[in-house]
C-alpha cells in the first residue's frame, strides 16, 4: 500500500534526452493514514535516465559496501563511504529526475506530526545486483521503480524491460541515521572545472595499479604526477608527470599554489559516472590534509559529490622506508580521515603504528601496532611528506619519502624528526621488542611456578595408570 | 588400411554418415554437462541421454533424416559411452574452417562390447577414433506424458537466455510459477540479498503460445537447471511444460548448421517442500 500525498503531480522530465511528458495534476483524495502504518516511497524513471542511474550505482559500488538511502522532500540521496573513511560519495537525485516521486511523508489533517521518510541502508552488492549489467540497462530496461517499504523493511527495485518483462528485486534494509561527511565546499580556496574527458585523458596515463596521484596547482599551470610511496629506491619507480596549462580547463581559480595527493582509484570512480554522461567535473580543494571535492552538478535534476581525503603535510616529518608488512596493514589508512563522519557509524578500527622513528631496512613493527583508535573529528594522519626543493624537476631522485607507519594518529602522539635524503647516516633501529614478552610475559617470567597455580593440589580423578 | 568397412561386405550393427559433423557436435554439446551418456540407436535415429543425480535428464534427438546415410540392422541398440571423449573426437578439427569445407563423419558400431568408431575427414585429413563403449544402465523414465501436461508456454529463447544468465546464483532454488492470471509466468529466486522475481506477461511479443490451465508453482534446484544453459543458448525456441506432479520439461528447438530442426529436451523433478 502506498502512502499518498494530497496532490500528485507528474513532473516533466527535465533531462533533454528523455521524452517530455505533459504535466498533469490530478487531485487525489486524502486518505486517512494512521501514524503507525508503513511509509512507502516510489519513483519511476525513463529509459535513458535509468542507465544514468545505473552508472551512479556502479560508481557508488566502486567506493563503499553499504548504500545509504535517504529520501527527502526535494529528492533522494544515495550515499556511501569507503571502509577507511577516506572517500565519501553522495548522489542526490532531485524530484525532477523522476517521472513520479513520492517521498512518503504523509500529510494528514488529523495528525500534527509529520513523520519523516524512512532512511535506510542496504548492502551495496545487493543493490548493484539489480543494475549489474549496464549494457542490459541501456538495451532492455524501459522503466525503473524504487520502493521503500518501511513496514516490511524492504527496498524494492522494479525494472520494466522490453517485451513486457518485469524484474523485481526485493532487498532488506536496515534503518539508520543520515550518513554525512563534514566538509566545506564553499570554504575551498582552489577550484578547477573541466570536462570529464580532460580528467579521463589524464587518468589514462597512469599505471593501472597506481594508487595515489598528486595534483600540484600553480597560477598558470597544473602538474599531475603519480605519488611514489614507500619505494626503497626511488630511481626504480616509474614517475609519471603531466603538465597542463591553466587554459586547458574550463574554470581555473587558484588562490595559492598547493599540492594535494589523493587516491586515483576514487577519481576513477568519479569518472565512471561523469564520463559516459559527458558532464563537467568541478574540483574544490584547499590545502593538503583537507579533502578534495569533485562535483558533477546537473542541479536540480541530479548532483554527484565525491569527497576524497588527501594526504596531510607535516612541517617536520618522519622518514622511513616502509616495509611490505606495514604497507599491507596500512594501505588504506594513510589519508586524513574525513572529519565528522556521522557518529552512528561504528568507530573505525584501524591498526596504526607508533611514531617511533625507523630507518631504512627496518622490519620493525612497533608495540603499539595493535592498538585501536576511535575516529574522532579532525583527526590528523601521522603521514608526512617531505619535499625537496627539486622534487618537481625530476633530475634528482625524488625526495618524497613516507612515514613507515601510516595510520590515524592523534597530533600529540607524533614525535617527529626531520631527516634528509641521505639516510645512510641514520643510526640503525634498535632491536624489536619481543612481542611475546608483552603478550605472554607471565610465561617467560622466571618466577612463574606451575605448582603455584591455585587448585593444582586438588585431585579430581585418580591416576588410572598406576605405575607403582 | 586393414579395417573393414561396409561396402567391403560386412554389415555393421549401426552405421551413420553425415557430411557435416558439426550438426551432431552442436547437439551433443547442448547436453554435455556430464561425462557419461547413454546412446540409443533405433530406426528413428540416435538419442543421446545424459542424467545427473537422478533428478535431471537431458535427451538430444538426432533424427535419421539429418544423416546422409543411416543404417541399423537391429530394432534398437543401446550403449553407454564417454560423452567427453565423443565431443572431443568430433571437435578434433577445431572450430574454424574455411567456408564450404566441413568435416564429414562416419560412425560405426558393431554391437555389445565393440567400440564406437568415428572417422572424420576434412580437406583430405582423416582422423580415426575408437571410443570404448559400456553396457548401458537403465535411464530414468520421468513418465512425462502429453496427457498429464497441465501448463505449456512456448517462447523465443533469447529472452529466457538473458533471464537465466541474470538469475541470482546465491539462491538454491528457482521457483517457477505459471498461472492463467497475473503474473502469468514468474521465476523467483531466494538469494542472500533478497527475493527476486522475473515476470513475463502472456501477451509479450516473446511468447508464442500460452496454455496454462491451472496455477502451479514449483521449486527446482537451480544448479540442476543451470545445465540447460548450453541448450538454451543454442536454441531458437523453447517450450516450458509442467505436469500435474510438478515435473518440468524444457524442449529446445535447435537449428543446426545445415538448417535441420532438432530437439533437445530436459526433464527435471521438483524440489520437495519440507513444510511439516
Amino acid at each position: 500500500m502506498h502512502v499518498q500525498t494530497d496532490v500528485h503531480i507528474y513532473h516533466t522530465l527535465r533531462s533533454p534526452v528523455a521524452t517530455v511528458r505533459t504535466a498533469i495534476s490530478p487531485i487525489m483524495h486524502t486518505r486517512h493514514i494512521p501514524s503507525f502504518l508503513r511509509r512507502a516511497f516510489s519513483v519511476s524513471k525513463s529509459e535513458k535516465l535509468t542507465s544514468l542511474f545505473g552508472r551512479a550505482v556502479h560508481s557508488l559500488a566502486k567506493i563503499g559496501d553499504e548504500l545509504y538511502v535517504e529520501p527527502g522532500p526535494s529528492g533522494i540521496s544515495f550515499r556511501t563511504v569507503n571502509a577507511a573513511r577516506s572517500a565519501f560519495v553522495c548522489f542526490h537525485f532531485g524530484s525532477g529526475f523522476f517521472s513520479y516521486y513520492d517521498e512518503g511523508i504523509s500529510v494528514q489533517k488529523e495528525c500534527s506530526i509529520s513523520e519523516e521518510a524512512v532512511k535506510c541502508k542496504v548492502a551495496m552488492k545487493a543493490f548493484l545486483n539489480s543494475f549489474k549489467s549496464l549494457a542490459t540497462l541501456e538495451r532492455n530496461v524501459e522503466r525503473c521503480k524504487l520502493i521503500i517499504d518501511g513496514e516490511e523493511a524492504r527496498l524494492g527495485v522494479q525494472l520494466t524491460c522490453r517485451y513486457g518483462i518485469v524484474k523485481t528485486y526485493n532487498l532488506s534494509f536496515i534503518e539508520c541515521e543520515t550518513l554525512q561527511a563534514v566538509y566545506n565546499k564553499s570554504g575551498c580556496t582552489n577550484y578547477i572545472q573541466s570536462q570529464s574527458k580532460v580528467w579521463s585523458d589524464v587518468v589514462v596515463n597512469f599505471q593501472p595499479n597506481q594508487e595515489e596521484v598528486t595534483l600540484c596547482v600553480a597560477e598558470e599551470k597544473t602538474i599531475i604526477r603519480n605519488y611514489v610511496d614507500d619505494e626503497p629506491d626511488p630511481l626504480k619507480a616509474i614517475h609519471t608527470v603531466l603538465t597542463m596549462e591553466a587554459g586547458e580547463f574550463d574554470g581555473y581559480d587558484i588562490s595559492a599554489e598547493c599540492e594535494v595527493t589523493f587516491c586515483l582509484k576514487e577519481l576513477r570512480a568519479v569518472l565512471t559516472f561523469a564520463e559516459p554522461v559527458n558532464l563537467p567535473v568541478s574540483s574544490h580543494f584547499s590545502a593538503p590534509g583537507s579533502p578534495i571535492i569533485f562535483v558533477c552538478d546537473n542541479s536540480p535534476v541530479f548532483e554527484a559529490t565525491f569527497v576524497l581525503a588527501t594526504l596531510s603535510k607535516k612541517a617536520d616529518s618522519q622518514i622511513a622506508r616502509s616495509q611490505a608488512v606495514n604497507r599491507q596493514a596500512s594501505q588504506t589508512t594513510q589519508y586524513q580521515a574525513i572529519s565528522g563522519i556521522s557518529s552512528c557509524l561504528s568507530p573505525t578500527t584501524v591498526k596504526h603504528g607508533s611514531p617511533v622513528l625507523h630507518s631504512r631496512g627496518s622490519e620493525h613493527t612497533s608495540p603499539r601496532n595493535n592498538e585501536y583508535i576511535e575516529k574522532e573529528h579532525n583527526f590528523e594522519v601521522g603521514h608526512s611528506l617531505v619535499h625537496g626543493e627539486s622534487s618537481l624537476s625530476g633530475n634528482k631522485p625524488p625526495l618524497i619519502v613516507v612515514n613507515e607507519n601510516k595510520s590515524y594518529l592523534g597530533p600529540e602522539s607524533l614525535s617527529l624528526n626531520a631527516l634528509h635524503e641521505d639516510s645512510k647516516t641514520l643510526p640503525s633501529t634498535p632491536s624489536p621488542p619481543a612481542k611475546k614478552a608483552k603478550f605472554f610475559s607471565r610465561c617467560f617470567d622466571s618466577t612463574f611456578d606451575p605448582k603455584c597455580i591455585p587448585g593444582i593440589d586438588r585431585i579430581l580423578a585418580e591416576d588410572s595408570d598406576d605405575d607403582s | 588400411m586393414s579395417q573393414v568397412r561396409p561396402g567391403d561386405g560386412k554389415d555393421y550393427l549401426l552405421f551413420a554418415k553425415m557430411c557435416n559433423s558439426k550438426n551432431v557436435l552442436q547437439l551433443l554439446k547442448a547436453v554435455y554437462f556430464e561425462d557419461v551418456a547413454t546412446l540409443f540407436g533405433s530406426s528413428n535415429g540416435l538419442k543421446v541421454t545424459v542424467e545427473v543425480a537422478k533428478s535431471i535428464q537431458a535427451n538430444a534427438f538426432i533424427q535419421h533424416d539429418i544423416f546422409q546415410e543411416f543404417k541399423i540392422t537391429e530394432e534398437v541398440t543401446t550403449f553407454k559411452i564417454s560423452l567427453k571423449s565423443l565431443v572431443e573426437c568430433l571437435s578434433i578439427f577445431g572450430v574454424s574452417s574455411s567456408p564450404g569445407v566441413t568435416p564429414s563423419l562416419k560412425m560405426y558400431y558393431d554391437g555389445h562390447g565393440t567400440p564406437l568408431e568415428i572417422i572424420l575427414e576434412e580437406g583430405g585429413v582423416v582422423t580415426d577414433c575408437k571410443i570404448r563403449t559400456q553396457e548401458a544402465d537403465d535411464t530414468l523414465d520421468f513418465n512425462f506424458t502429453n496427457t498429464g501436461v497441465l501448463n505449456k508456454i512456448i517462447m523465443r529463447s533469447e529472452v529466457l537466455k538473458e533471464v537465466f544468465s541474470e538469475l541470482d546464483t546465491s539462491s538454491d532454488v528457482l521457483e517457477i510459477l505459471m498461472s492463467p492470471d497475473a503474473p502469468y509466468f514468474r521465476l523467483t529466486t531466494y538469494g542472500t540479498y533478497g527475493t527476486n522475481h522475473i515476470d513475463m506477461p502472456k501477451n509479450s511479443d516473446m511468447v508464442e503460445h500460452f496454455m496454462v490451465k491451472k496455477t502451479m508453482s514449483q521449486k527446482y534446484k537451480l544448479n540442476l537447471l543451470k545445465h540447460c544453459n548450453k541448450a538454451l543458448a543454442a536454441s531458437q525456441k523453447v517450450s516450458v511444460r509442467t505436469d500435474d506432479r510438478g515435473f518440468l520439461c524444457f524442449q529446445f528447438m535447435i537449428k543446426t548448421e545445415d538448417s535441420h530442426i532438432c530437439f533437445v529436451e530436459f526433464f527435471c523433478c521438483p524440489e520437495e517442500e519440507d513444510d511439516d
